[in-house]
Parts: structure tokens; sequence; C-alpha cells
């Protein structure tokens, strides 16, 4: 397989095209009607520990197939024996001599064990190939370059960290923010983007709201029509091609095509004249940088601030959410903020006093048919027949009794989530935690209406080996986990989204008063809202939809210099007084989140409240008996930058 | 009931004092470990709140034990020594054969052991629910508890026809019996240990375990049936 061995640089675009039709080949699994291609991760590199994007691509020369096509993980720890199955399925309806693509993000944890692709229609396998998954891993950070022609493999050099750059196809991007979850940077590089499609761009500005960044370099190409999917990413107003003489900013001594500009919003980093040549904007926790020119030009090719401006670009250190897929497995029960809540029970079991009374009349009973008087002497076959009578009397009454009667609360649906409004873009970073607590062995099915959301499950040390196995079932407008409890009693699933939630909040002065004025374009009301700087709390209350100001002679709450009181700590003692008053599962759900703020960097003031009715509306197929859900709204408050 | 053996063990078992005392006593004990294993017990509950409760599970393994206990000790006629008719007695004083005794013996065992698994019933089936288990799980256990149990029967009545007149080496080699056969494999040989697999209440190894079971019962059958020669040649040899 030596084609998989793409050191980016050493060729040329032709090159590498041929190298994704090898690769492409390379994963043509054959059927007698059926073809499948499949795309791993970005030109089949998958970064270890993150989510990555799949594309399976189907040709079908045969008759109509309608059934489920089925990418089956295997997760855990092999040397412990507790691999479980994750299944990502859906739907594919395939008429005559079609072909169609389908795209999943699945979860790479684990390369030790192979991905498994299968179709199944009509309750039989047509289709069934097992994917080798080790040579496509790496642990180098990811630099993905949407361009015309090879021309930034010099980004490989620039950070501390080994690099690898890498010249996907628009076209297989992903369709999911999570599909990005590996990637350090995106770097659009000059080039039209006519049929990038508006999931993609939405993807990549969800993927920028939870942290991600993107590069827009420019060029001619920047200036076709056919970039106007992309308009939304851009920082500036495109005008035009401008010529500059000898940029002083630069220190190039020749002349140097630009983009000419106008700024919409962000922060011009440099600029000659009126002529805005780096932009930087922020979108939630990520950032947008707007090159005006083409840094691969030769004529830039020495100029002194290239690596360090790309260094900044580039920003953090390459991690994914899952740093070490070993100690992913070895986290203890305290990882899980619901862990905490599972431990106290809302399911009751049958008392005590019942289950005396029900042992007492047996025994009562027994006592006086065996040993007792009663039908001593006569008819002894009798009274044998009556013990065994009592015996199979009192099973039907027991199970009874405490399965139907007093045992009828079958399952708890509890759910946290933390939401992070970002208000120039409208959307919000949601970060949840699922615990689903039953009763029985059976399947359940949790509809989220949202079909972005990442499923990943979260794993109990355990001494034995449970059935920890679920499906992701992706349908149009929601993702489905099946789910079966088997002898566990609660099992929990980590959630992660990006959804439309328009609020935002800012701070102004006039004549000496305060002025907060939030804006909240959702349909949520959030409750007992806190504004929270480093030093002082004051108490907002609730915020309903729409603009709720309020007005205060009182200081500010500015920031500390020395940064001493922990927020959460101060929360934890503002609420404090009120959970010791209170008591039951919403206390201990708002204990969590807030505990979930410890040691996070939160911003200098904030609005800290919450939302009761489910962000994420969960649909759930069985009997949920108990159902309880509460949000954290955590909003930045950012002083000087209005809505 | 025409089977003198049987008819005999009827008579002992369902109207003998001392017997039914091992009903109250295996009752009672019953009783109290569903008490005490009852959800919302500290001492167990906490261990692993992520799972069902282990009630059904420790009832299961418990009345294994106990039923086992009693019925080694019961097929080797510990409680009621004299009141049965010996070996030697059946064999040589009675018209009934070797095999008739063998099969008489076997079919009192299975009833018994099936009347004492039928006692314990109502706790095994109160706990189920609460557990997260199911009627199948239940049907599960009892095959195990009651396909042990049968061969501990079928081992005392070897060891009692072994060791019949030698009391001392009796009780010890039934003692032994049990804690063979039940503790090392726990840690050796899980696959076959039958508590290990009520506590998991994996049905799958389910088939080691009959095997195994199914192997005693026989070897122990086996062997009793020498042992009824050896009796009759014995008698014979000294009445010649």
């Amino acid at each position: 397989m030596a084609g998989w061995k793409v050191k980016g640089g050493s060729g040329s675009l032709l090159l590498n095209l041929i190298l994704l039709l090898f690769l492409a080949s390379c994963f043509t699994l054959s059927a007698s009607d059926l073809a499948a291609d499949l795309m791993l991760g970005f030109n089949g590199f998958i970064k270890l520990g993150s989510r990555a994007p799949v594309s399976v691509s189907l040709i079908n020369s045969g008759k109509g197939i309608s059934g489920e096509l089925k990418l089956e993980l295997q997760q855990g720890s092999l040397f412990q024996q507790e691999l479980y199955t994750v299944t990502y399925s859906r739907k594919i309806e395939l008429p005559a001599n079609s072909r169609k693509r389908y795209f999943f993000v699945l979860p790479f944890r684990s390369f030790t064990l192979p991905l498994r692709v299968s179709i199944t229609s009509a309750d039989r396998k047509i289709f069934e190939r097992e994917i080798d998954l080790k040579q496509h891993f790496s642990r180098e950070q990811l630099i993905l370059v949407l361009s015309r022609r090879i021309s930034l493999d010099f980004l490989k050099a620039i950070s501390a960290k080994p690099a690898r750059v890498v010249y996907p196809h628009p076209e297989y991007l992903p369709e999911s923010w999570c599909g990005y979850e590996g990637v350090d940077l995106l770097v659009l590089h000059d080039i039209s983007l006519a049929h990038i499609r508006p999931v993609q761009v939405r993807a990549i500005e969800e993927w920028l709201c939870r942290g991600g960044r993107l590069v827009i370099t420019g060029g001619v190409h920047i200036l076709s029509r056919d970039n106007s999917p992309i308009e939304e990413l851009l920082p500036v107003e495109l005008l035009g091609i401008e010529v500059l003489d000898r940029p002083g900013v630069l220190e190039l001594p020749e002349e140097l095509p630009v983009v000419d500009s106008r700024l919409i919003s962000g922060k011009v980093l440099f600029g000659e004249e009126d002529t805005p040549l780096i932009v930087r904007q922020k979108r939630g926790k990520g950032f947008i940088f707007f090159m005006a020119f083409d840094s691969s030009e030769a004529s830039l090719s020495d100029w002194p601030g290239k690596i360090a401006l790309w260094q900044q670009m580039v920003g953090r250190e390459a991690a994914g959410p899952y740093p070490d897929p070993v100690i992913e497995e070895k986290r203890g029960d305290e990882e899980l903020l619901l862990s905490g809540l599972v431990k106290n029970p809302e399911l009751n079991y049958p008392p005590h006093r019942v289950l005396l009374s029900f042992l007492l009349g047996y025994l009562g009973l027994q006592l006086l048919l065996i040993g007792g008087p009663l039908l001593k002497k006569r008819r002894p076959a009798l009274k044998w027949l009556l013990v065994i009578a009592l015996s199979f009397l009192f099973s039907a009454s027991g199970y009874y009794l405490f399965n139907q009667l007093l045992f009828r609360e079958e399952t708890a649906l509890i759910s946290l989530t933390v939401i992070e409004p970002s208000w120039q873009q409208g959307l919000a970073e949601v970060k949840g935690e699922l615990a689903v607590i039953s009763s029985r062995n059976r399947d359940y099915q949790l509809k989220i209406a949202d079909k972005e959301t990442a499923v990943t499950q979260w794993v109990p040390g355990h001494k034995f080996k449970p059935a920890y196995s679920f499906e992701v079932r992706r349908q149009s407008d929601a993702t489905v986990i099946i789910t079966r409890m088997g002898e566990l009693r609660a099992r929990y699933f980590r959630l992660d989204s990006v959804i439309d939630l328009p609020i935002g909040g800012k701070i102004e002065e006039r004549e000496g008063a305060f002025t907060l004025r939030v804006e909240n374009g959702s349909s949520f009301i959030i409750s007992e809202a806190l504004l929270v700087s480093r030093r002082s709390i004051f108490k907002i209350g609730a915020l309903p939809p729409g603009v709720t100001e309020i007005t205060t002679r009182s200081p500010l709450p500015e920031p500390a210099a020395d940064g001493t009181a922990a927020p959460a700590l101060l929360l934890k003692q503002i609420y404090g007084t009120n959970f010791q008053e209170r008591d039951g599962l919403e206390t201990g759900m708002k204990e969590a989140l807030l505990e979930s703020l410890t040691g996070r960097e939160l911003a200098d003031i904030m609005i800290i409240g919450w939302i009761r009715e489910p962000v994420l509306p969960i649909e759930t197929e069985g009997s949920f008996l108990k159902r309880q859900n509460i949000s954290l709204v955590y909003l930045p408050i950012n002083i000087g930058e209005g809505f | 009931m025409k089977d003198p053996v049987v008819q005999e063990g009827m008579q002992i078992y369902f109207y003998l004092n001392r017997i039914r005392n091992i009903y109250f006593h295996y009752l009672l004990i019953s009783a109290v470990i569903l008490f005490l294993v009852w959800p919302n017990q500290p001492f167990y509950y906490y261990l692993d709140f992520n799972r069902h409760p282990l009630s059904f599970r420790i009832m299961s393994i418990a009345t294994l034990i106990i039923l086992s206990f009693y019925s080694i000790r019961l097929g080797a006629q510990i409680y009621s020594h004299e009141d049965f008719h010996t070996f030697p007695e059946w064999l040589n004083f009675t018209p009934t054969t070797a095999a008739a005794l063998l099969r008489g013996k076997i079919l009192l065992s299975f009833f018994h052991t099936l009347f004492l698994l039928t006692l314990s019933l109502p706790f095994l089936l109160a706990g189920l629910s609460i557990s997260g288990l199911s009627i199948s799980e239940l049907c599960f256990s009892l095959l195990v508890v009651f396909t042990a149990s049968l061969t501990c029967r079928i081992i005392g009545l070897l060891l009692t026809a072994i060791f019949a007149e030698r009391s001392f080496l009796l009780e010890l080699s039934l003692m032994l019996s049990l804690i063979i056969l039940y503790i090392p494999p726990i840690s050796l040989f899980p696959q076959v240990s039958a508590i290990s697999i009520l506590l998991n209440m994996d049905r799958s190894s389910f088939s080691p375990v009959a095997a195994l079971f199914f192997a005693l019962f026989l070897i122990a059958i086996i062997l009793i049936r020498v042992r009824f020669h050896f009796i009759i040649l014995k008698y014979r040899k000294d009445t010649l």
C-alpha cells in the first residue's frame, strides 16, 4: 500500500489526483452488481483519537436496492476484553444503474481493530468488507488546504510539532462540524469553490464556533462569482484587485498584487493605507483570518514575517478531544458529571416492610402446613399438595406484587447540557451528557432532533464484561441512538452539537449609568441569570425571549487583576445556600453543571443562567416515566464589542 | 407409589420431624438472605451503581449453596440414617434388585430436589423484577440450581454407599466434595463454575456446566452400581 504514503510537497497536484484515484481503487468493494468506494478521513489520513469523515460511494449496476448501510467500529479495551461495537447506520435507496455517496463521521479512538462496512437488504447481507485502519492513522498536526496547486507545503515546518499538509478535494469535505475535529487549520488558498455545498459551508461555520481556525488567502480566483457560497465566511467585502507598490508593512521592495477589500467586522492586523492586508475575525471560539495576498508567491518567499504570521494563524497545539485513547478508557467514574446523580437512584424499589410482610406470610403459612396441626393426621397427601400449591401461589403473587404493583417506574432519562452561545454567528456550542436508567433489559430508541449531534459513549470502569454496544442511526432530521440495557442499570452518552441559538449581551455606559443589554433571540427563557465577574456577582433574574435591559449606577463588576476567586467556586458559594435548602435531583444537576465550569478558562465578565426546556429535544420510544433535563447557559460578555 | 424404595423415602422425607425441621431452616435462611439483599442495602448497593441490584443473583447462588448442602447430606442419609434400610439390607434381604434400588433412589432424589426447589421459588420470583431480569433468566437459574443439586444428591448417595459404616470419613468426604465442586472452579475454571455463571447470568456458559454435572452424575451412578455389586458379592461370600 505504498500509495498511502503521502508526503505532501514532493509531487504535483496531478500526482495527488492519481493518488486519490488509487486510494479509491484500493477500497473498491466489489459485489456482483454493487460496488463501493470508501474515502477515509482526509485523503486517507485520520488523526488518532478524533472524529473524521468517511464517505461511501455506492455504484449499483443492477436492480434497485433498498436497504441499510452500516459502518461498525469496535471500541473499548482489547487487553481487558471490554470491546463493544458502535454501529453507524442509515437507510439507502439505490435505483437501478445509479450512483450515490453517503457521508459519515466516525470517532476513531483506536486503530487496532478494523472498520466493518456492510449493506443489508431484506434482512440479507448483500455486501460486507473489513477495512484495516492501522495504515491510516496519524499523530501529526493536520492542515487542510483547498488549493488549485500544491504550494503551501512550507506549512509543515511552521509548527514545533510535526505537521501534515493535505490537499483534499472540496467534494469530500465533511458535511458536519465534527468531521473537522482533528483539523488544526483549514486554508482556502485562492480557490473558486463553485461546487461546495451549503451544508459543507454550514459545517465549517459550526466548526469555527467550536474553536476551528480558517485562513482565506487572496488571489484572482477568490473574486470569482462562483465563490458566493463562502461569502458568509469572509470578514471583508471584496472589491477587486489592487497592486501595491512596495508595501512597507510587508517590507517588500517590489510590487505586490493584493485583493482590495472593505472590513465588515474583525480586526485589521496589517494594512496598507485603506487596504486591509490581514484581518482577524473571532467566530465563537474560533478565528477567521483573511489574507489579501498569496503568501506562497515567489516575491514573498523571503518575507521574514511569513512564518510568524502562519504560526499565529495555526495557534493552538494539536490536540484532539481524546488526548490518549488508553487514558480515555481508564477514566474514573468521577469524570462524568451524571455519575454522581445516578448514585441516588430515581427508580424506587419496593420497601422492606412490604417484603417483610410477604416473607412472614409465606413462612407462617408453610409453618402451619408443614409443622403445625393443620391436616396433620388426615389426608397427608393433600397436605403436601397444599405445601406445593402455596409455593406456587406465593411465587405468582410475589412476581405480581414486586413487578407490577410496586415497581412501576421503568425508566428515567436525565440530561445535562452546557450551552455557550456565540452572538456573531447566532450559533451555540452544546456539550451534554445523557443517562438512561432502566429496570428492564430491553431496547430503547432516543431520537435527538438534530442530525449533526455527535454521540459518544462513556464507559465506567468495570470488572465485569458488560454489553456496551449501541447504534447511531442517521435520519434526515435526527440522530437516533438505539441502545440495549442488558444487565446494566444505567448507560451514559456524551452529546456534542452546534445549534441555532442567537443570544448575546453587551454592557454600555451612558452618562455614568451602566446598561446591560441582553438580546435573547431564542424561544427559551433563561432563568435565575447572574452577571458574573471574577470579583462580584449581580443577580439579573429571568431573561425571556426578546431584549432585556438593566441599568445601574453601581460600578461595573470589573475583572480582578489578580484573578483570585475562581468563578466556579464563587458561584457555588452563591448557589450553595439555596442548594442546602432545596434537595433533589435538580439541585444535584445544577451543582454538577457548575462543577463543570471549574478548571475552565472563563471570560472576565459573563452571564450564567438556566434553561429548563430541552435545548436538544429528545423523543423517546418506550415508557420513560421520569424525564429531567436542565441546561447551563454560559454567555461571555465582551465589553466594547456590539451585536 | 408401588416402588418400595420411593415409598420409604416419601415416608421419611415428609413425616420425619428432623427432615421437616430442615425445610423450616431452608425457608428461614432463604427469607433472611432475600431480606438482606433487597435493594437499598448499603453493603452491596454502592459497589457498582451502574448495575441492577444483585438480589436475584445472590438469591440464586444462596439457593444453590443451601440446596447443595442439604442435598448432599440428604443423599447420604445423614439426617435419617437409622430410618432408612441400608443398601445391604435392600440388596440381600429384599427382592429388590440393584437396578431397581438405583432407579428408586434416583427417582426419589429427583422429586425431592424438585420439591425443595419449589419451596424457594417465591424468594427467587420476588427478587427477579427488581434485578432487571426476566422469566427466561429465572428458568436458566432454576435449571442450573436443579442440575447441580441433583448431582450433589447422587454424590451423597455414592459416598454413603462407600463410607456407610465410617461416619467421620463420610462427613469429611461430603464437605470436601462440596468445597471441591464449588470453590476452586470460581477462579480456576470459571467456565464450568455454577456460581460464576449464576453471578454473570451467562447463558452461553450453561453447556460446559451442564456437561460437567452430567458427567459427574453418570460417574456417580456407575460407581454406585459397582458398589452395589460388591455389596452383593460380599454377602454371598460371607454366607457361603
